[in-house]
């Protein structure tokens, strides 16, 4: 048997992990915080899930639908899954992170399946143009695509999106999509031409989601009662049920090292403090695109130069409608992404900008000034409620500041301190001006205006996505890893999660971690000694 | 892209080439090197001539699956040059390309070349261009072929080329500045070139440009197609491209004719930078010749254009 240690429980753990356990030679050990939701919200959750909904006490659904609590610098507030923020809290993976000014401190997730626990469940592949820049092909990555995109049930429809991004297999039908959606797209179809000539595409969301189980119980945003919608943790679930992975929890990795032919990972017990070499004949490096950069930085001690990482920097742009649509408090919905519109900036499939369109969730009241709810403001707030539906977008990479960060000693088996920053100056991205340039040459034909000024720009490292800090390169350097995720001097230590992206577009980012990972276990596999 | 048409020349049936566009300039001019290298071509054209293979076709409207019958590889170049309205212009050239690029799928059609224009590029602002990303996006896509002619040039000339180089026996004409510049592709070139390109067993997923690499500024253009007619230089005067377009602008919209569309004014003067993926052109055998306004004529003495005089690299 051959071994394989995976640090992390997140979708590019989990696409290792697909991998590696279809090999039946493989012994599988994952490594993990592994922290998780606190027991009595999960039986909450769990009795939610057996009880049929009519009978759902208004109590238990309170206690697990925390609403998302607003966060310093953030363009969106902080998520909750079933009531708690055990993805965000700190258990030891995140002491020693000082984020700079505004950049989030919160880049780590000591949870298990990691930050998919709240991910919005995008499932898109990068464009064909993106991998034309990366040492890996679209074609390379598309039996990988498929892989991940069965593992974690698509839910979509073939449509224009389709032009830049195929569907690879078939999704399940979506729900039946709001009434403002419907609106919408009903435009974007009678005015297709105009609109695609400006360079802006539209499509229906694709959704890491089992939609054909949905109740439309409208719970999406703050945790599926049922589940339907993906978390790495369900892939673990399944794999540890089998008897095909091993999993320890309650162990953060401090320090990879590579003698011999064999690799080795340093562990702290997080209850205990105590330290433990692991060995294997490969290591899997999956604690996300910051969380691994630290473990690297760390180990070939390389501290006080800054690493900068790109970024999708996130925007939020709330739109208006001049029509009026049904009110959306009185409709049964899923309330996680509905529609998507992508902003071509040159043509070529490449410098794109993507915008996540949702439409109403209770979040939304919760984020209005309090006037705005009372009760004599009624009318009011219902007209404006028929009429908006919020945008989260997303920049490319090479079109924003990235995130810079520097890692500083810290001691022999500690994470070295980490600073996160800001490579560069916050605020408007040049392609999001185009973006909005756009958005308004097409907003009388779709009837959805964007308000300008109320779109706001979050700080570093507030979109989690980010990653390149070891981007895959035609050689092995020190700073840049193989296809095979290997830098220079390690043959059997893998980075497989962000922190190996050549770039980082503005298109969903999850699917190609888990895809990615799964192509760079399956190549490590192939080219084993 | 992998899909490899049939080899002509040997015992067999000869293989069919669909070409729409036929009747153009690039589409005769390709009809021809197709028969010469052994394929039945079949002309996908809006008006069928009696007693011949050819089969009625009009881009933007509903594609009867029959056209593509039997066919082995499919050469589009149709494009509706015409339309001037950005939405008429997607609805008939954009989205009636995906059509018959749907259609080829559907007809199991073993190699498709889209034709699309070094007015392509990315960033574009041309209507045109961007018309033509798109469907270069779709064509891709679609695990199809992409080439990007520069201006062709021959024995006919026909097209852009042909319209320049009337224009350029007039006395005096615009110069729109250093940066106004073309790549050429002789007929024979481009001819060669997307033969080579339907029939590749394997070529990257990537538009190919066909042009001679170099770029021949305007003026130099212009004033070889002059001399090449055994016309004196025209006088240049120095003309913003932006008023130059925005002359043309007004006069289509009072319902002029003109030579060349205020669209086509931007190609001209905002060209594309280089041209796309050389290599993939040279690794196919195909390397295009340097300008040379002398072809078709008796006329002697030096149009040809030194190579490296235009070069910006």
């Amino acid at each position: 048997m051959q071994t394989a240690l995976i640090i992390g429980s997140g979708p590019g753990a989990a696409g290792a992990a697909l991998a590696l356990t279809a090999d039946p030679t493989q012994q599988v050990t994952v490594v993990d915080v592994g922290h998780g939701l606190e027991a009595e919200l999960q039986e909450v959750r769990q009795h939610l899930a057996s009880t049929d909904e009519a009978a759902w006490s208004p109590g238990d659904v309170k206690r697990i639908s925390h609403q998302p609590v607003a966060a310093k610098g953030a363009a969106l507030p902080q998520k909750r899954a079933f009531g708690s923020d055990f993805p965000f809290r700190d258990v030891g993976q995140l002491a020693g992170i000082h984020p700079v000014g505004q950049a989030n401190g919160s880049v780590v997730s000591g949870a298990y399946g990691g930050f998919s626990n709240v991910w919005g469940a995008q499932l898109m592949p990068f464009s064909r143009a993106t991998f034309d820049r990366w040492p890996v092909s679209s074609t390379d990555m598309d039996p990988h695509y498929r892989t991940a995109l069965d593992e974690m049930t698509l839910a979509g429809d073939e449509d224009d999106l389709a032009e830049l991004f195929p569907l690879m297999v078939e999704g399940r039908r979506l729900p039946p999509l709001a009434d403002r959606t419907m609106r919408v797209l009903a435009r974007y179809d009678t005015h297709r031409a105009d609109v695609r000539s400006r360079g802006i595409t539209i499509g229906r969301a694709r959704l890491a989601f089992r939609a054909d189980e949905c109740t439309r119980c409208g719970l999406c945003m703050t945790g599926c009662p049922h589940q339907l919608v993906y978390s790495a943790s369900h892939t673990f679930d399944r794999l540890r049920a089998a008897g095909r992975v091993t999993y320890r929890p309650h162990l953060l990795a401090v320090r990879l090292s590579e003698e011999d032919g064999v690799a080795s990972v340093v562990v702290r017990h997080t209850d205990t403090g105590a330290t433990e070499r692991l060995t294997a004949d490969r290591v899997f490096v999956a604690c996300g695109g910051i969380g691994t950069t630290r473990l690297v930085l760390g180990s070939l001690e390389r501290f006080d130069r800054p690493v900068t990482l790109q970024e999708s920097v996130q925007f939020v742009m709330p739109t208006l409608s001049a029509r009026p649509g049904a009110d959306p408090r009185t409709a049964r919905n899923f309330t996680l992404n509905q529609f998507n519109l992508l902003y071509d900036h040159t043509g070529e499939g490449l410098d794109l900008c993507q915008v996540h369109f949702y439409d109403y969730n209770p979040a939304f009241l919760a984020s209005l000034p309090g006037p705005m709810t009372a009760p004599r403001a009624e009318p009011l707030l219902a007209a404006f409620l028929r009429r908006v539906s919020v945008g989260l977008g997303y920049v490319p990479g090479w079109g924003a500041p990235g995130v810079r960060v520097t890692a500083r000693r810290n001691g022999a088996d500690a994470l070295p301190v980490l600073e996160v920053d800001r490579d560069g100056a916050d605020g408007w991205p040049p392609m999001l001006r185009g973006l909005a340039r756009a958005m308004l040459q097409v907003a009388p034909a779709l009837d959805l205006w964007p308000v300008l000024p109320m779109t706001a720009v979050s700080a570093a490292a507030k979109s989690y996505h980010f990653g390149g800090s070891f981007p895959h390169g035609t050689e092995r350097t020190p700073t840049s890893t193989d296809r095979q995720g290997r830098l220079a001097g390690w043959d059997r230590i893998h980075l497989v999660d962000a922190s190996v992206f050549t770039s980082v577009p503005a298109t969903t980012f999850t699917l190609t971690i888990m895809a990615n990972a799964h192509r760079i276990a399956s190549e490590a596999l192939g080219s084993r000694s | 892209m992998t899909a490899a048409p049939r080899p002509a020349g040997d015992d067999g049936p000869r293989p069919v080439v669909a070409v729409t566009g036929a009747t153009g300039y690039l589409g005769s001019i390709l009809e021809d090197a197709f028969h010469a290298v052994g394929y039945d071509v079949r002309r996908l054209v809006r008006t069928v001539r009696p007693g011949t293979s050819d089969r009625a076709f009009t881009l933007g409207a509903a594609v009867e699956p029959a056209v593509l019958d039997g066919v082995d590889v499919l050469v589009h170049c149709a494009y509706d040059m015409t339309l001037t309205r950005r939405t008429d212009i997607w609805e008939t050239n954009v989205f009636g390309t995906v059509a018959l690029l749907d259609a080829a799928v559907a007809a199991g059609v073993r190699s498709t070349v889209a034709v699309s224009s070094m007015s392509a590029y990315p960033g574009t602002r041309q209507l045109y261009g961007r018309a033509k990303l798109d469907t270069e996006l779709a064509a891709l896509a679609r695990g199809m072929r992409v080439v990007r002619p520069g201006l062709v040039y021959g024995p006919a000339w026909g097209g852009m080329a042909g319209t320049l180089r009337k224009l350029a026996t007039l006395p005096v004409l615009p110069d729109f500045g250093p940066g106004a510049h073309q790549f050429t592709v002789h007929e024979d070139d481009l001819a060669a070139a997307v033969v080579a390109v339907a029939r590749a067993e394997r070529l990257p997923g990537v538009p190919v440009g066909i042009a001679f690499p170099d770029p021949l500024p305007f003026r130099q253009l212009v004033t070889a197609l002059a001399v090449g007619q055994g016309r004196p230089a025209p006088r240049f005067v120095p003309v913003p491209p932006t008023a130059a377009s925005a002359a043309l602008r007004v006069a289509e919209s009072l319902g002029l004719p003109l030579p060349v569309r205020a669209d086509s004014l931007l190609g001209l003067v905002r060209p594309a930078p280089v041209v796309a993926n050389v290599d993939v052109l040279t690794g196919l055998g195909v390397s295009p010749r340097p300008f040379d306004a002398r072809v078709g004529t008796d006329v002697p003495g030096s149009a040809a254009v030194d190579p490296g005089a235009g070069s910006h690299r």
